[in-house]
């Protein structure tokens, strides 16, 4: 019995059972990493404040708790914050120096314009122009919201001064034109000249308007002491946030939640990305699919439709449809680098050249920019979507077409009438699939215009709107710009996961769809089958 | 028949005529298209292996009566040449016109110029028959007048007039300054001996400058008569051949002395060596040699322990001359050289590659280069002919890039990627030896980690679970697959490289406990596995009951890791892998990579794995079945034989895809290009160095093509592997009939 | 049509009222108004039966709701599926049985009026019960359209026809009235096939 239990091999049933919950422990352990990390990065964490040893206090979040490698002891990780004043983000402590811990409930944690947290006490506000605050527990938030619409005034100004920026780059640009095409003295020069002056005197006015409320704006600012008792004076104005995580309610801590993840839709980036908003790279990686799809989708499909339903079939086309599945397989990084050497180099180059030879050297086109890489991306997605539209269209039962051509239709009729409307769903998910993949595709972006940080979007509201030339931000490049090139990766390691978890969450949307699309699809197919 | 409208139809077949057109053309240029990226690649990579050209493109006659020329010279623009004669005249000449535009003495007494040494381009150290030496600089400057038209305007800059010295008339000699303003003269006197003279200029610290002089002769036994010297740019070096073929090697750093460093045989056979040039850079010297020899040597370390030492060696051997060398003139922008035989044939070489690049037949008496190595200009009797080169990139060739090449400062010649540096006279090391090896190693791993657990897999879900499992395990792996590969490397390289480095024996030991474990498990059940209960049970949950096995034996191996590592490593793992093994623990090293490429094509083998083994027809396991096998035998002798087709295809897409993934390998291997099987180490792939490179290669540079060949190299890989994999999927298909 | 089969070969000449179908300057799609056909295997579009009937009439521009209507009724109903189908006209084709999709196409093809109708075994999968109901149809239709029907269904052809022709591997063996042929066949190939001799 018992050879025979080895012989008929039951245990490499077994075996491969194993397997299959190794795959999918590993699939879970990866999602349950990203959601775990990512999710509990906006939760407000209690800040501790330990008494050491050596009389020394500290006040930080504790990060981690691990036993010192080769001995018994144990040590926390504490996010310290106050860059400003201690140099280090992070520091570690040995639990056995540490007397006590903690959770003092007016701690304060404050997220600033730069230097990153600040945890310390409030000990004094000196607040001009505004009526006096209540005193009270949460005056700091008070005032900050206060001063709110005084910064939102400087902010305006702030981004009128680009504006002006901007115009007088469009105009120096025509001035270069103008002087690279030798017409140098005409009135219309002139005038433009005359414009220059116009806009460069308003521009000072402004800066200057916007240095006095800054100056002024700033001068409201609060004292606080760390928790050895230095003092430090923080101008309010660079208080992005403040609250005290170890007196606030659930509801409070919600409510703090629903708004660092409107900060993470809507604002910019702070911190060379690590901190703040991600809309540009969401703006970028969305607005990428949406002209990616523009060009891959027709293309595609034309393609497939002349493979299965006009190409005569033959060796010619076998080697055709076969090269077509190939490309679909082909590394990504060989599209981008042809990218580069085609659509930026070559194509963007000869623009330069035919309609810009007054910047040269300074490239236009002949560089990155978000035009480029979506068509990059979008000759990665053709053949995967050549090859959705061709097994679409060829799993529908050859008799339709025959009946259709039966009853007198045209090709063209029989193609647009009946053939399209039934691989749809087919040639849908494909496509679908196709952008997820395009969606988290990063190594073509490098290299054909993808950048850490973009001064200005793609698409805005200075003519003529949509600049193709324009570098762009991505989610996925994000990961990899902040996880690996940033000074500091450890203090950027949540944003990293926060962007992860969204560039998941935003495949797997995708995928989802394609996914139940396509089983809807079965389910209908299953019928013209029987 | 119902009534028709007939101009309907009419505009119904002039529509599908349209879209017939309009499909067939826009598809096969879609088509084309696509296809036509890998035309491209290769197009850019084409010029790398183009033979160099030289086109003649100016003849200027300098016209008889004319006192003997001893060198020759011209500018960058290709516009202006000029001779040195030997009454220490230069003349330039325009050589669109052929006309001498303007001439200048090189020095202001009248004497005769007995030698010339020039060891940077356009500077002259003369040696005049009185004994005296003067250094002259030879200038271009480009002046534009207001129509913006250029013009060239040649400058002699006197860099140094030095009066005779005492000691016997010269042969031959050198000057150089070096960067700190020291002052070398080498001089070969007629007795075969050198006179070196340093001139060095220090500064006290209130700021008097004293001028110091040392000189002293080079006295000791030569092997021979001195035929050829020459000096490094900063007067550090000495190098001399003999007539008997003896290389020798002088260090001149030391103020008061010379010590020889080297006196090596560089010409067999006692055959004289007849011209010796440093190579750009200064560190090879080429010699060329009575035989028409031409080769390159530099110091090598040889030896082991005390004996250790830098020694001459012949790093590279260059196509000869059919006639002795006469002159070797280096480049001044790469490691090419240009060697004029006694034949007055000129060739052009690149040391590196050891390619000749070119030949230049009419006899020629001497030969100039351009700063920038573009041009050539050569004298032959009465005439100056200038050639524009075109060698874009002398340093590619097949072996440079696929065959070991002793590099400067190498020991032996090895496979080295090292693209750039921060000096300019670096050697491009571009062998793309170590990419490949890198990207097999990486895929390599990543393959034993993925195949099994991914056919396995696919075999338990196709054949051995319930169908509505089935129905919920293929999207997950779906949803697997579209997990973009940043978010694997990211979470690998700065999630799991740590913690792997933290525990990597945990890991190690738990590889090992799972099988066993399993086996103990199987071991315990087997008395039971007739029992009804646990057949029903089982029966398509095996996977689900075995869940607990791998966190028992991850537990297990996290528990005893410690005392195993106090154990048997003396409690430091890494350490004792380095001390014992020599083995170096980088944290991105293998592990990580094989298990986050492995995440990225397990599902993709799985799922075509799955397709494969789904698509053999019921019928066949029933039959099978019926007969009495068991579902393992059935599997194992009907199923996986019929699927390996198709089981094949999804290992070659799998590798195919492991071998192009560009961010997971740029992100979790250090990106380190050496050749190493270790586990614990990482490498760099022919996709991440694309990725790391492309954005210092400047647009049609060496390296810019080079990456593309390096792009043309994955495309055409992955493109065999899955034409491949896509034959046999076509012919399974067929042979089952299905699609 | 028939470039959609592939080896083909095509010898000999089919000529409907003096026109040769394979001629190349022939239009096909006048062709196939003129000749309307019925596959073996039932093939109605994945639409609703309205829209699977009237989808001719669409195609050859017409739009009238009015005809179109009235169109569905009259071919439904000669079709005999009216009294079935005529509280679902508007629902997936699909949903039918076997027999009722067939008859549909039958429907569809006598939809767009065609002058002769060609059925390739109509009725090769269909059980004995719908097949009856499609033979009652074809009787009843022969009447307004010529209809060439394929069978290899012996019986089925002496039933229903008025004449037969006996082809064998593309060779016309025997052509004539059903009645003659059946009862003495001229040539000995068309005895032996009738006799059960054969085939």
């Amino acid at each position: 019995m018992t050879k025979k239990f080895w012989r008929q091999g039951e245990p490499f049933v077994w075996a491969t059972g194993l397997a299959l919950s190794l795959i999918l422990f590993l699939t879970l352990l990866l999602f349950y990493v990203v959601m775990a990390n990512g999710l509990a990065v906006f939760w407000p964490k209690k800040v501790a404040l330990a008494t050491m040893s050596d009389g020394q206090h500290l006040l930080g979040e504790i990060v981690q708790e691990e036993t010192i490698p080769g001995t018994a002891n144990k040590r926390i990780q504490f996010k310290i914050g106050n860059r400003d004043l201690y140099g280090l983000d992070f520091k570690w402590v040995d639990t056995n120096s540490i007397v006590s811990l903690s959770f003092p409930e007016n701690v304060q944690v404050l997220e600033r314009q730069e230097y990153g947290n600040f945890y310390g006490y409030l000990s004094e506000l000196e607040v001009k122009g505004i009526s006096p605050p209540a005193s009270g527990s949460n005056s700091l938030a008070q005032t900050i919201a206060a001063l709110d619409s005084r910064k939102k005034e400087v902010d305006l100004l702030g981004k009128k001064i680009a504006n002006l920026n901007r115009r007088v780059e469009l105009i120096d640009h025509h001035l270069a034109k103008a002087r690279y095409n030798k017409e140098e003295g005409t009135p219309a020069l002139a005038a433009l000249q005359g414009e220059k002056q116009g806009l460069k005197t308003e521009f000072e006015a402004l800066v200057s308007i916007l240095g006095k409320k800054a100056a002024t704006l700033a001068t409201n600012q609060a004292i606080f002491t760390d928790a050895n008792g230095r003092t430090k004076a923080i101008a309010l104005p660079n208080i992005i946030r403040a609250y005290q995580p170890n007196a606030m309610s659930f509801f409070a801590k919600c409510g703090y939640y629903l708004e660092r993840l409107r900060e993470l839709f809507f604002d910019e980036p702070r911190e060379s990305n690590t901190e703040g908003g991600l809309f540009p790279a969401i703006f970028g990686t969305v607005m990428l699919i949406f002209l990616m799809s523009i060009l891959s989708f027709p293309l595609g499909v034309l393609a497939g439709i002349y493979l299965r339903e006009y190409a005569k079939d033959g060796w010619l086309v076998k080697m055709v449809r076969i090269a077509v599945n190939n490309l679909a397989g082909i590394p990504s990084i060989v599209y981008g680098i042809f990218g580069l050497g085609f659509f930026v180099y070559g194509i963007g180059g000869g623009i330069d050249q035919l309609f810009f030879p007054e910047r040269l050297p300074t490239p236009t086109f002949g560089t990155g920019g978000i035009l480029w890489t979506s068509l990059t991306l979008g000759l990665l997605t053709v053949p995967v979507v050549i090859v959705a539209t061709e097994e679409a269209l060829g799993s529908i039962p050859p008799g339709i077409r025959e009946g259709s051509q039966a009853l007198a239709a045209t090709k063209l009729q029989t193609l647009t009438r009946i053939l399209l409307p039934m691989a749809s769903p087919g040639i849908l998910t494909g496509f679908i699939l196709a952008m997820a993949r395009a969606a988290g595709e990063v190594a073509p972006l490098m290299i054909t215009g993808v950048v850490k940080l973009a001064p200005a979007l793609p698409l805005d509201g200075v003519f003529p709107y949509l600049h193709l030339d324009r570098k762009f931000m991505h989610l996925g490049f994000h990961i990899y710009d902040i996880g690996f090139q940033s000074p500091n990766v450890e203090a950027a390691k949540p944003m990293v996961y926060v962007t992860t978890l969204l560039l998941i969450l935003i495949v797997l949307a995708m995928t989802s769809t394609a996914i139940h699309l396509r089983n809807k699809m079965r389910q209908r197919h299953s019928v013209v089958d029987v | 028949m119902q009534k028709l409208d007939k101009q309907f139809i009419k505009k119904v077949r002039r529509q599908d005529r349209l879209a017939t057109r309009a499909i067939t053309c826009g598809g096969l240029l879609v088509i084309a298209s696509v296809i036509a990226i890998l035309v491209l690649i290769v197009r850019v990579t084409l010029p790398l292996f183009q033979p160099a050209s030289a086109e003649i493109i100016h003849r200027v006659s300098v016209g008889p009566g004319h006192a003997p020329v001893l060198a020759v010279g011209m500018d960058d623009t290709q516009e202006v040449g000029f001779t040195l004669d030997s009454t220490g005249l230069f003349s330039f000449y325009n050589l669109a016109s052929g006309k001498a535009f303007f001439s200048a003495p090189a020095s202001a007494k009248k004497a005769k110029v007995q030698s010339v040494e020039s060891n940077k381009n356009n500077v002259f150290a003369i040696l005049w028959e009185d004994n005296s030496v003067t250094v002259s600089q030879v200038d271009f400057r480009l002046l534009y007048d207001e129509f913006g038209q250029r013009t060239v305007q040649p400058e002699i800059t006197r860099m140094g007039e030095y009066p005779a010295r005492r000691y016997p008339a010269p042969v031959k000699s050198m000057m150089v300054r070096n960067h700190e303003g020291r002052l070398t003269q080498v001089a070969l006197l007629a007795n075969n001996r050198f006179q070196i003279d340093h001139e060095v200029i220090t500064t006290d610290i209130f700021d008097n400058q004293k001028k110091e002089t040392f000189s002293f002769l080079i006295a000791e036994e030569l092997p021979g008569r001195i035929s050829a010297f020459t000096l490094d740019e900063k007067g550090a070096t000495l190098f001399a051949g003999t007539d008997t073929g003896s290389l020798l090697r002088w260090d001149l750093r030391e103020n008061a002395a010379a010590t020889r460093t080297d006196n090596v045989v560089a010409v067999p056979g006692d055959k004289p060596v007849t011209a010796l040039a440093m190579v750009f850079g200064d560190i090879s010297v080429a010699v060329g040699d009575a035989e028409g020899g031409l080769a390159t040597w530099s110091q090598v370390w040889t030896g082991e322990g005390e004996g250790r030492a830098q020694r001459l060696r012949k790093t590279h051997t260059l196509a000869s001359h059919q006639t002795s060398v006469e002159s070797i003139i280096p480049t001044r922008r790469s490691k090419s050289l240009i060697s004029l035989g006694f034949d007055g044939k000129a060739h052009f070489d690149h040391m590196t590659s050891e390619k000749h690049l070119l030949s230049l037949d009419p006899p020629l008496d001497m030969v100039g280069i351009s700063g920038q190595g573009n041009s050539l200009i050569g004298l032959d009797g009465n005439n100056l002919t200038v050639w524009k080169i075109d060698a874009p990139h002398p340093e590619i060739s097949l072996k440079t890039l696929f065959g070991k090449v002793w590099y400067e400062s190498y020991d032996k010649p090895e496979y080295v990627w090292q693209s750039s540096s921060a000096s300019d006279d670096f050697e491009p090391k571009l062998s793309l030896v170590p990419l490949l090896f890198g990207t097999l190693k990486g895929t390599l791993y990543a393959m034993v980690f993925a195949v099994p657990l991914a056919i396995f897999g696919a075999v338990y879900t196709s054949q051995f679970s319930p169908p509505t499992f089935k129905k919920t395990i293929k999207p997950v792996v779906e949803i697997m697959a579209s997990i973009p590969s940043v978010v694997i490397g990211f979470l690998i390289a700065l999630w799991l490289a740590p913690i792997v480095e933290k525990a990597i024996l945990t890991v190690i030991l738990s590889v090992l406990f799972l099988p066993l474990i399993f086996v103990g498990i199987m071991a315990a059940l087997r008395p039971f596995y007739k029992t009804p209960t646990l057949q029903n049970f089982c029966n398509g949950h095996e996977f689900l009951m075995l869940a607990p096995v791998i966190l028992l034996a991850t537990a297990l191996a996290m528990g005893i890791a410690p005392t195993v590592e106090q154990l048997l490593f003396a409690g430091n793992f890494k350490q004792w892998l380095y001390n014992d093994l020599g083995l170096r623990y980088d944290q991105r090293n293998c592990i990580i990579i094989a298990f986050g490429l492995g995440i990225a094509v397990i599902p993709i083998i799985f799922s075509i794995t799955e397709d494969a083994i789904s698509n053999i027809p019921p019928s066949l396991t029933a039959a099978s079945l019926a007969l009495g096998a068991s579902r393992w035998q059935t599997i194992w002798r009907v199923v996986l034989p019929s699927a390996s087709p198709g089981i094949f295809a999804a290992i070659m897409i799998g590798f195919g895809r492991a071998v192009g993934e560009t961010m997971i390998v740029l992100m979790a291997t250090g990106n380190t290009p050496i050749l190493d099987w270790s586990i614990f180490n990482g490498m760099r792939t022919l996709s991440a160095n694309i990725a790391v490179e492309i954005p210092e290669a400047p647009m049609g540079g060496t390296l810019y093509r080079v990456l593309f060949l390096c792009a043309s190299m994955l495309f055409a890989l992955t493109f065999l592997v899955n034409t491949g994999a896509e034959l046999v999927r076509e012919r399974l298909r067929k042979k089952y009939g299905r699609y | 049509m028939n470039d959609l089969v592939d080896g083909l070969r095509l010898e000999g000449m089919i000529k409907i009222n003096g026109e040769n179908i394979n001629d190349p300057s022939l239009d096909v799609i006048e062709l196939r108004r003129k000749v309307g056909m019925v596959f073996q295997k039932w093939n109605p579009f994945p639409k609703s039966i309205y829209e699977n009937i009237v989808y001719g009439l669409r195609i050859a521009g017409i739009q009238d709701r009015n005809v179109l209507d009235e169109a569905a009724e009259k071919c439904l109903k000669r079709a005999a599926l009216w009294d079935e189908v005529k509280d679902r006209l508007h629902q997936a084709a699909m949903g039918l049985s076997g027999g009722q999709m067939q008859r549909l196409c039958i429907a569809r093809a006598i939809a767009v009026s065609p002058e002769i109708i060609l059925m390739d075994e109509p009725c090769s999968a269909l059980d004995p019960r719908s097949t009856s109901r499609i033979e009652d149809l074809i009787r009843e239709l022969r009447g307004e359209y010529t209809i060439i029907i394929v069978t290899h269904n012996m019986q089925q052809a002496a039933r229903i026809s008025d004449y037969t022709a006996y082809m064998y591997l593309g060779e016309l063996i025997e052509y004539g009235p059903t009645q003659t042929l059946f009862t003495m066949p001229e040539k000995k190939e068309t005895e032996d096939y009738i006799t059960g001799r054969f085939g």
